[in-house]
């Protein structure tokens, strides 16, 4: 589904060259759980960020479903975001001005689903995540764990084949994390979504079923914690 | 999706009061006050273009060595007329009025009327004014036919229906009795020459002017229809030869043409027949408004940039999402086109409310309907676009185009290049403000320079009373000395011309010499040194015997500048033989010290008065300034016992000469009114920017007072970046406001001199409502209890 061949990133500062992604080679199958780990500063973020085309590498090669995504327009970009790509943020990154439902509705607008459809697509949502209730609530009216619920919920009503979670579990305390993993690792061996996390911790990592260590921008074999 | 984006632009308004309140209020006045001025220009432009045949008709002007004057003889018309096919029809109108005011007479009642015409009766094969009642054909073929317009006719009968009624009328000395003949509509403000009472031209049969043969005063203002397609340069050709061919040799003697809709915009003829607009107050007041209305745009754009941090993660959720760059562009335009939407409705009650108090303000008269009149509808949806474009295109073509990673994460440059556009912003806004509070301040300062000069003579409590009548010229003296005689009159004098109007343009001599000067004269009586409280320089001044008349030779005062202009000392002048016009040989008997008796805008020309009775127009009345009210009932008595004839009418002078700077105080109160309202916008935007970015600061400014920095030092630390931004503005904006406002001091031959004092006090200003508006918020943030901001963090 993924393949990266000497992705490299770097930042460009007078006469140094830093950089985030040292050329990363890395297959990634349909239907796999991948958790990314590695210490603060090793690059995880940004590769995250490069497979889900919000970032672009300096060097390299990036195949997507055998597509050449450096030869992407930002058309076709926002094509695969709204049909095979659902992103969870650390920070949840909701829309303040928008309910609960209205944030679970948003992708379905931008794909032009018909409004009886959406809302029967919503209300499914609502109930998988038992979340009906707070429907017409804010997300600053929820309390962390439920918004990443709901950012949950929203990755997941375009039907995306690849989930890209960055510390999905960052901001919550335990309880809530392993809710959401289970949530995860439900929709990977029932789905069949393919889901690529980025993680601290080894006890969310083992919810997947492989691990890719980050360290100073270069994918490592032993675990550098 | 649409739903969506009307959703969140609402919320985003509630949840964000302030900054609604700062965009709406900003840009609902800027509207305003753009489309109030707009409709202002409309109208300006709309000057006479109600006539079917407004592309045909143009007006001729003579131009002679005394300039260019809207007025020609009455036989230039049928001459023209005869020498040129290409001219379908003629008219000439003649002004009474202009001269001194008609008498109309009911029954019960008299009215001094001062807009009367006549007109030759092809009026209406010109102009399209609209009849009511009678046949304008033939409406003004007989002698001693009148038209009434709709609002004399109320007054006069309480009807609109009455043709065939009798009108009385005393013109100069002769009372004629007219038949109504036609009823018109009031005439449209828009037309550039306006009337209550329109007159054949025949009427005055014995008029020898009407058949003159021979290029005499110049009095008639004459207009013609061309023929379709006529080409003017070539009539303007035939007019010129024509001339050369026939005009003695060494007469400087020339006809212009003007388009009818031209006049009213471009005219500086003298002898106006209504005072003119001019091109350069439509330039001039369009421009100001449209500045408003970008110091309103500006607070927009600089807010959407303050916010961009916050809206610039909503971009990047929407485009991990799947939204294409277009559809947030359509959002963002979305936003700012409900927002303007928003500002309108306002502006248009805003606009019921203000209109009229508005454009007196300006001087004008301007009827027009909001929803129904289809050019303000179109003006409307022209500003709603212009603003809408203006205001959303910073959000919507730059936040759109973030890489979604960057605003995701908060990675915002910090001095950036949004920094520098906001910084950009406030100086532009603020450099407007400095030229609005310079421009202000300078209109002020002339004006009140103007207002209050010492002209030279006394012109408060001046009573000007009209007396050119036959009837009323046998008791001239009786008047005066009876009005003389009640208590409050300190002094009176007639004079032919008054401070302020016109003085006729003659030539002068001193006979030996065949020296001849331009110079202003008219007529005056013994008492006019006293009565406007003039300085003799020279001489006994004019003669104290009431036995003296012109008969036994003319006696002359002059001014020192025209005693100047012959090289004379003033003492040299007195006794020396002096005539004016060839015909009017005296002697100089005093020098007056210069007095302004023309506007300040001229220098003081040389002037020279005599003493003639026959030229006693008016009646200059100095009383004294307590108990006005009963000195005026006790001249009113003694008007109405001695002039029964006549309603007692009369004006002060101070407020006629006043009414020489109409346009300057219009102009005045205008740009105060812009000024106030520009820099309560910009405030208004200050307000906004500086609480966003120091919100934005606001751990900063935490983990400053946790290391001790004081209140005041923080306060200065946020204030200072605004300051150097409105100084920067200033120091741009006031050479431009210098080199404008110079130039427009060039109008007055009498002006300020701009010192370096209004620019300090215009710094100041500037200064002082800027640390107001920010240090407001900076207080706020400097008082605030340091854990809160880091905790937040």
């Amino acid at each position: 589904m993924i393949k990266l061949s000497g992705i490299s990133k770097y930042l460009d500062k007078k006469f140094q060259r830093t950089f985030i992604l040292r050329s990363i080679d890395l297959e990634i199958e349909q239907g796999e759980f991948v958790s990314i780990m590695g210490p603060s500063g090793a690059g995880k973020s940004t590769l995250l960020n490069i497979l889900g085309f919000l970032d672009e590498p300096n060097d390299g090669e990036y195949y997507f479903l055998d597509e050449p995504v450096h030869n992407l327009s930002e058309r076709q970009k926002s094509e695969y975001h709204k049909s095979h790509i659902g992103f969870v943020f650390q920070a949840y990154h909701l829309i303040d001005e928008l309910t609960v439902y209205e944030n679970i509705e948003m992708p379905l607008l931008y794909r032009k689903v018909k409004g009886k459809e959406r809302k029967s697509l919503v209300a499914d949502m609502l109930d998988k995540f038992n979340i009906v209730a707070k429907k017409d609530l804010f997300p600053n009216q929820l309390s962390g764990g439920q918004q990443q619920v709901v950012g949950v919920a929203r990755a997941l009503i375009g039907n995306p084949k690849l989930i890209l979670a960055d510390e999905p579990t960052g901001n919550l305390h335990s309880e809530q994390s392993e809710y959401i993993m289970q949530l995860f690792k439900q929709l990977n061996q029932e789905e069949g979504v393919t889901i690529i996390q980025v993680t601290h911790s080894d006890a969310m990592a083992a919810y997947g079923n492989r691990v890719i260590n980050l360290q100073d921008g270069a994918i490592v074999t032993k675990n550098p914690y | 999706m649409l739903k969506n984006y009307i959703k969140i632009t609402f919320r985003n308004l509630t949840k964000h009061k302030g900054y609604s309140f700062i965009n709406i209020a900003g840009l609902s006045i800027g509207i305003g006050l753009c489309l109030l001025i707009l409709i202002f220009v409309k109208h300006q432009l709309s000057y006479d273009t109600f006539h079917e045949h407004a592309d045909r008709i143009v007006r001729v002007s003579m131009v002679d060595e005394e300039g260019a004057i809207a007025v020609t003889p009455s036989m230039v018309a049928p001459t023209l007329g005869f020498i040129a096919p290409e001219i379908e029809k003629w008219i000439r109108l003649y002004e009474p009025t202009r001269y001194s005011p008609v008498i109309i007479s009911t029954e019960n009642e008299k009215f001094q009327e001062e807009s009367f015409l006549y007109a030759d009766s092809s009026f209406f094969d010109l102009f399209s004014f609209k009849v009511i009642a009678g046949n304008p054909e033939t409406a003004l073929q007989k002698p001693r036919s009148l038209i009434l317009t709709e609002s004399k006719a109320l007054m006069l009968f309480g009807t609109t229906n009455v043709i065939g009624n009798t009108v009385n009328a005393k013109i100069f000395n002769t009372v004629y009795d007219f038949e109504v003949t036609a009823v018109l509509e009031n005439i449209p403000e828009n037309s550039h020459f306006r009337f209550d009472y329109l007159g054949s031209l025949h009427t005055i049969q014995t008029w020898s002017q009407l058949s003159d043969t021979e290029l005499r005063s110049a009095n008639f203002y004459t207009y013609l229809l061309l023929q379709p397609e006529t080409n003017r340069n070539n009539l303007q050709a035939t007019i010129d030869k024509y001339i050369s061919n026939n005009m003695p040799e060494g007469r400087d003697f020339g006809l212009t043409l003007t388009a009818l809709t031209d006049i009213y915009l471009s005219s500086d003829f003298g002898a106006e027949i209504a005072p003119m607009g001019s091109m350069q107050n439509v330039y001039g007041f369009s421009f100001l408004a449209f500045l408003i209305l970008l110091i309103a745009i500006i607070n927009y754009i600089n807010l959407a940039t303050a916010r961009s941090a916050r809206r610039g993660a909503e971009v990047g959720i929407r485009k991990a999402l799947g939204a294409a760059r277009v559809q947030l562009i359509r959002q963002f335009y979305g936003e700012s086109i409900v927002i303007t939407l928003i500002s309108i409705s306002i502006s248009i009650l805003m606009i019921e409310f203000f209109k009229d108090p508005f454009f007196s303000l300006m001087g004008q008269n301007i009827e027009f309907s909001l929803f129904t009149d289809s050019t303000v509808l179109f003006l409307l949806s022209g500003i709603m676009i212009v603003t809408a474009l203006l205001a959303g295109s910073y959000p919507a073509l730059m936040l759109s185009s973030y890489q979604p990673v960057k605003v995701l994460k908060g990675l915002f440059d910090k001095k950036g290049s949004d920094s520098i556009l906001r910084k950009g912003l406030v100086v532009f806004q603020f450099m407007i403000s400095t030229f609005l509070i310079l421009g202000t301040i300078i209109i002020y300062l002339q004006t009140d320079f103007i207002l209050n000069k010492d002209l030279g003579f006394d012109k408060d409590e001046v009573l000007v009373l009209p007396v050119r009548d036959r009837e009323l010229a046998p008791k001239q003296d009786i008047l005066k000395s009876e009005i003389l005689r009640q208590p409050g009159v300190l002094n009176a004098t007639f004079m032919s011309n008054i401070p302020g109007k016109v003085f006729g343009g003659y030539s002068s001599e001193h006979t030996p010499n065949t020296n001849h000067i331009a110079t202003r004269a008219g007529a005056a009586d013994k008492d006019l040194i006293r009565t406007l409280d003039l300085e003799l320089l020279a001489g006994n001044g004019f003669p104290q015997n009431p036995g003296y008349s012109k008969d036994q030779g003319y006696v002359y005062l002059l001014n020192e500048t025209l005693v100047n202009a012959y090289g004379w000392s003033a003492e040299e002048a007195i006794g020396k033989k002096f005539n004016v016009l060839g015909n009017r040989e005296g002697e100089i008997v005093g020098v007056i010290k210069d007095f302004n008796f023309a506007s300040l805008r001229e220098n003081v020309e040389p002037l020279a008065l005599f003493m003639n009775a026959d030229m006693h127009n008016h009646l200059l009345v100095k009383i004294a300034p307590d108990n006005i009210q009963n000195t005026l009932t006790a001249i009113n008595s003694v008007w109405n016992e001695i002039a029964p004839h006549r309603p007692f009418e009369y004006e002060f002078m101070d407020q006629q000469l006043d009414a020489l700077y109409k346009s300057e105080l219009e102009t005045r109160n205008l740009l105060i009114l812009f000024s106030i309202l520009g820099i309560f916008i910009a405030c208004l935007g200050l307000i906004g920017l500086s609480s966003f970015l120091i919100e934005k600061r606001a751990s900063e400014i935490g983990i400053r007072k946790v290391l001790g920095a004081s209140v005041s030092s923080i306060v200065a630390l946020l204030s200072t970046d605004f300051i150097k931004l409105v100084a920067i503005g200033f120091l741009i904006g006031s050479p431009i406001a210098w080199f404008v406002m110079n130039k427009w001091l060039q109008n007055f031959a009498f002006r300020i001199d701009i010192g370096i004092f209004i620019f300090l006090v215009t710094a100041l200003l500037a200064l002082t409502v800027t640390l107001i508006t920010v240090s407001w918020q900076s207080i706020k943030a400097a008082t605030a209890n340091p854990v809160k901001s880091l905790k937040s963090e």
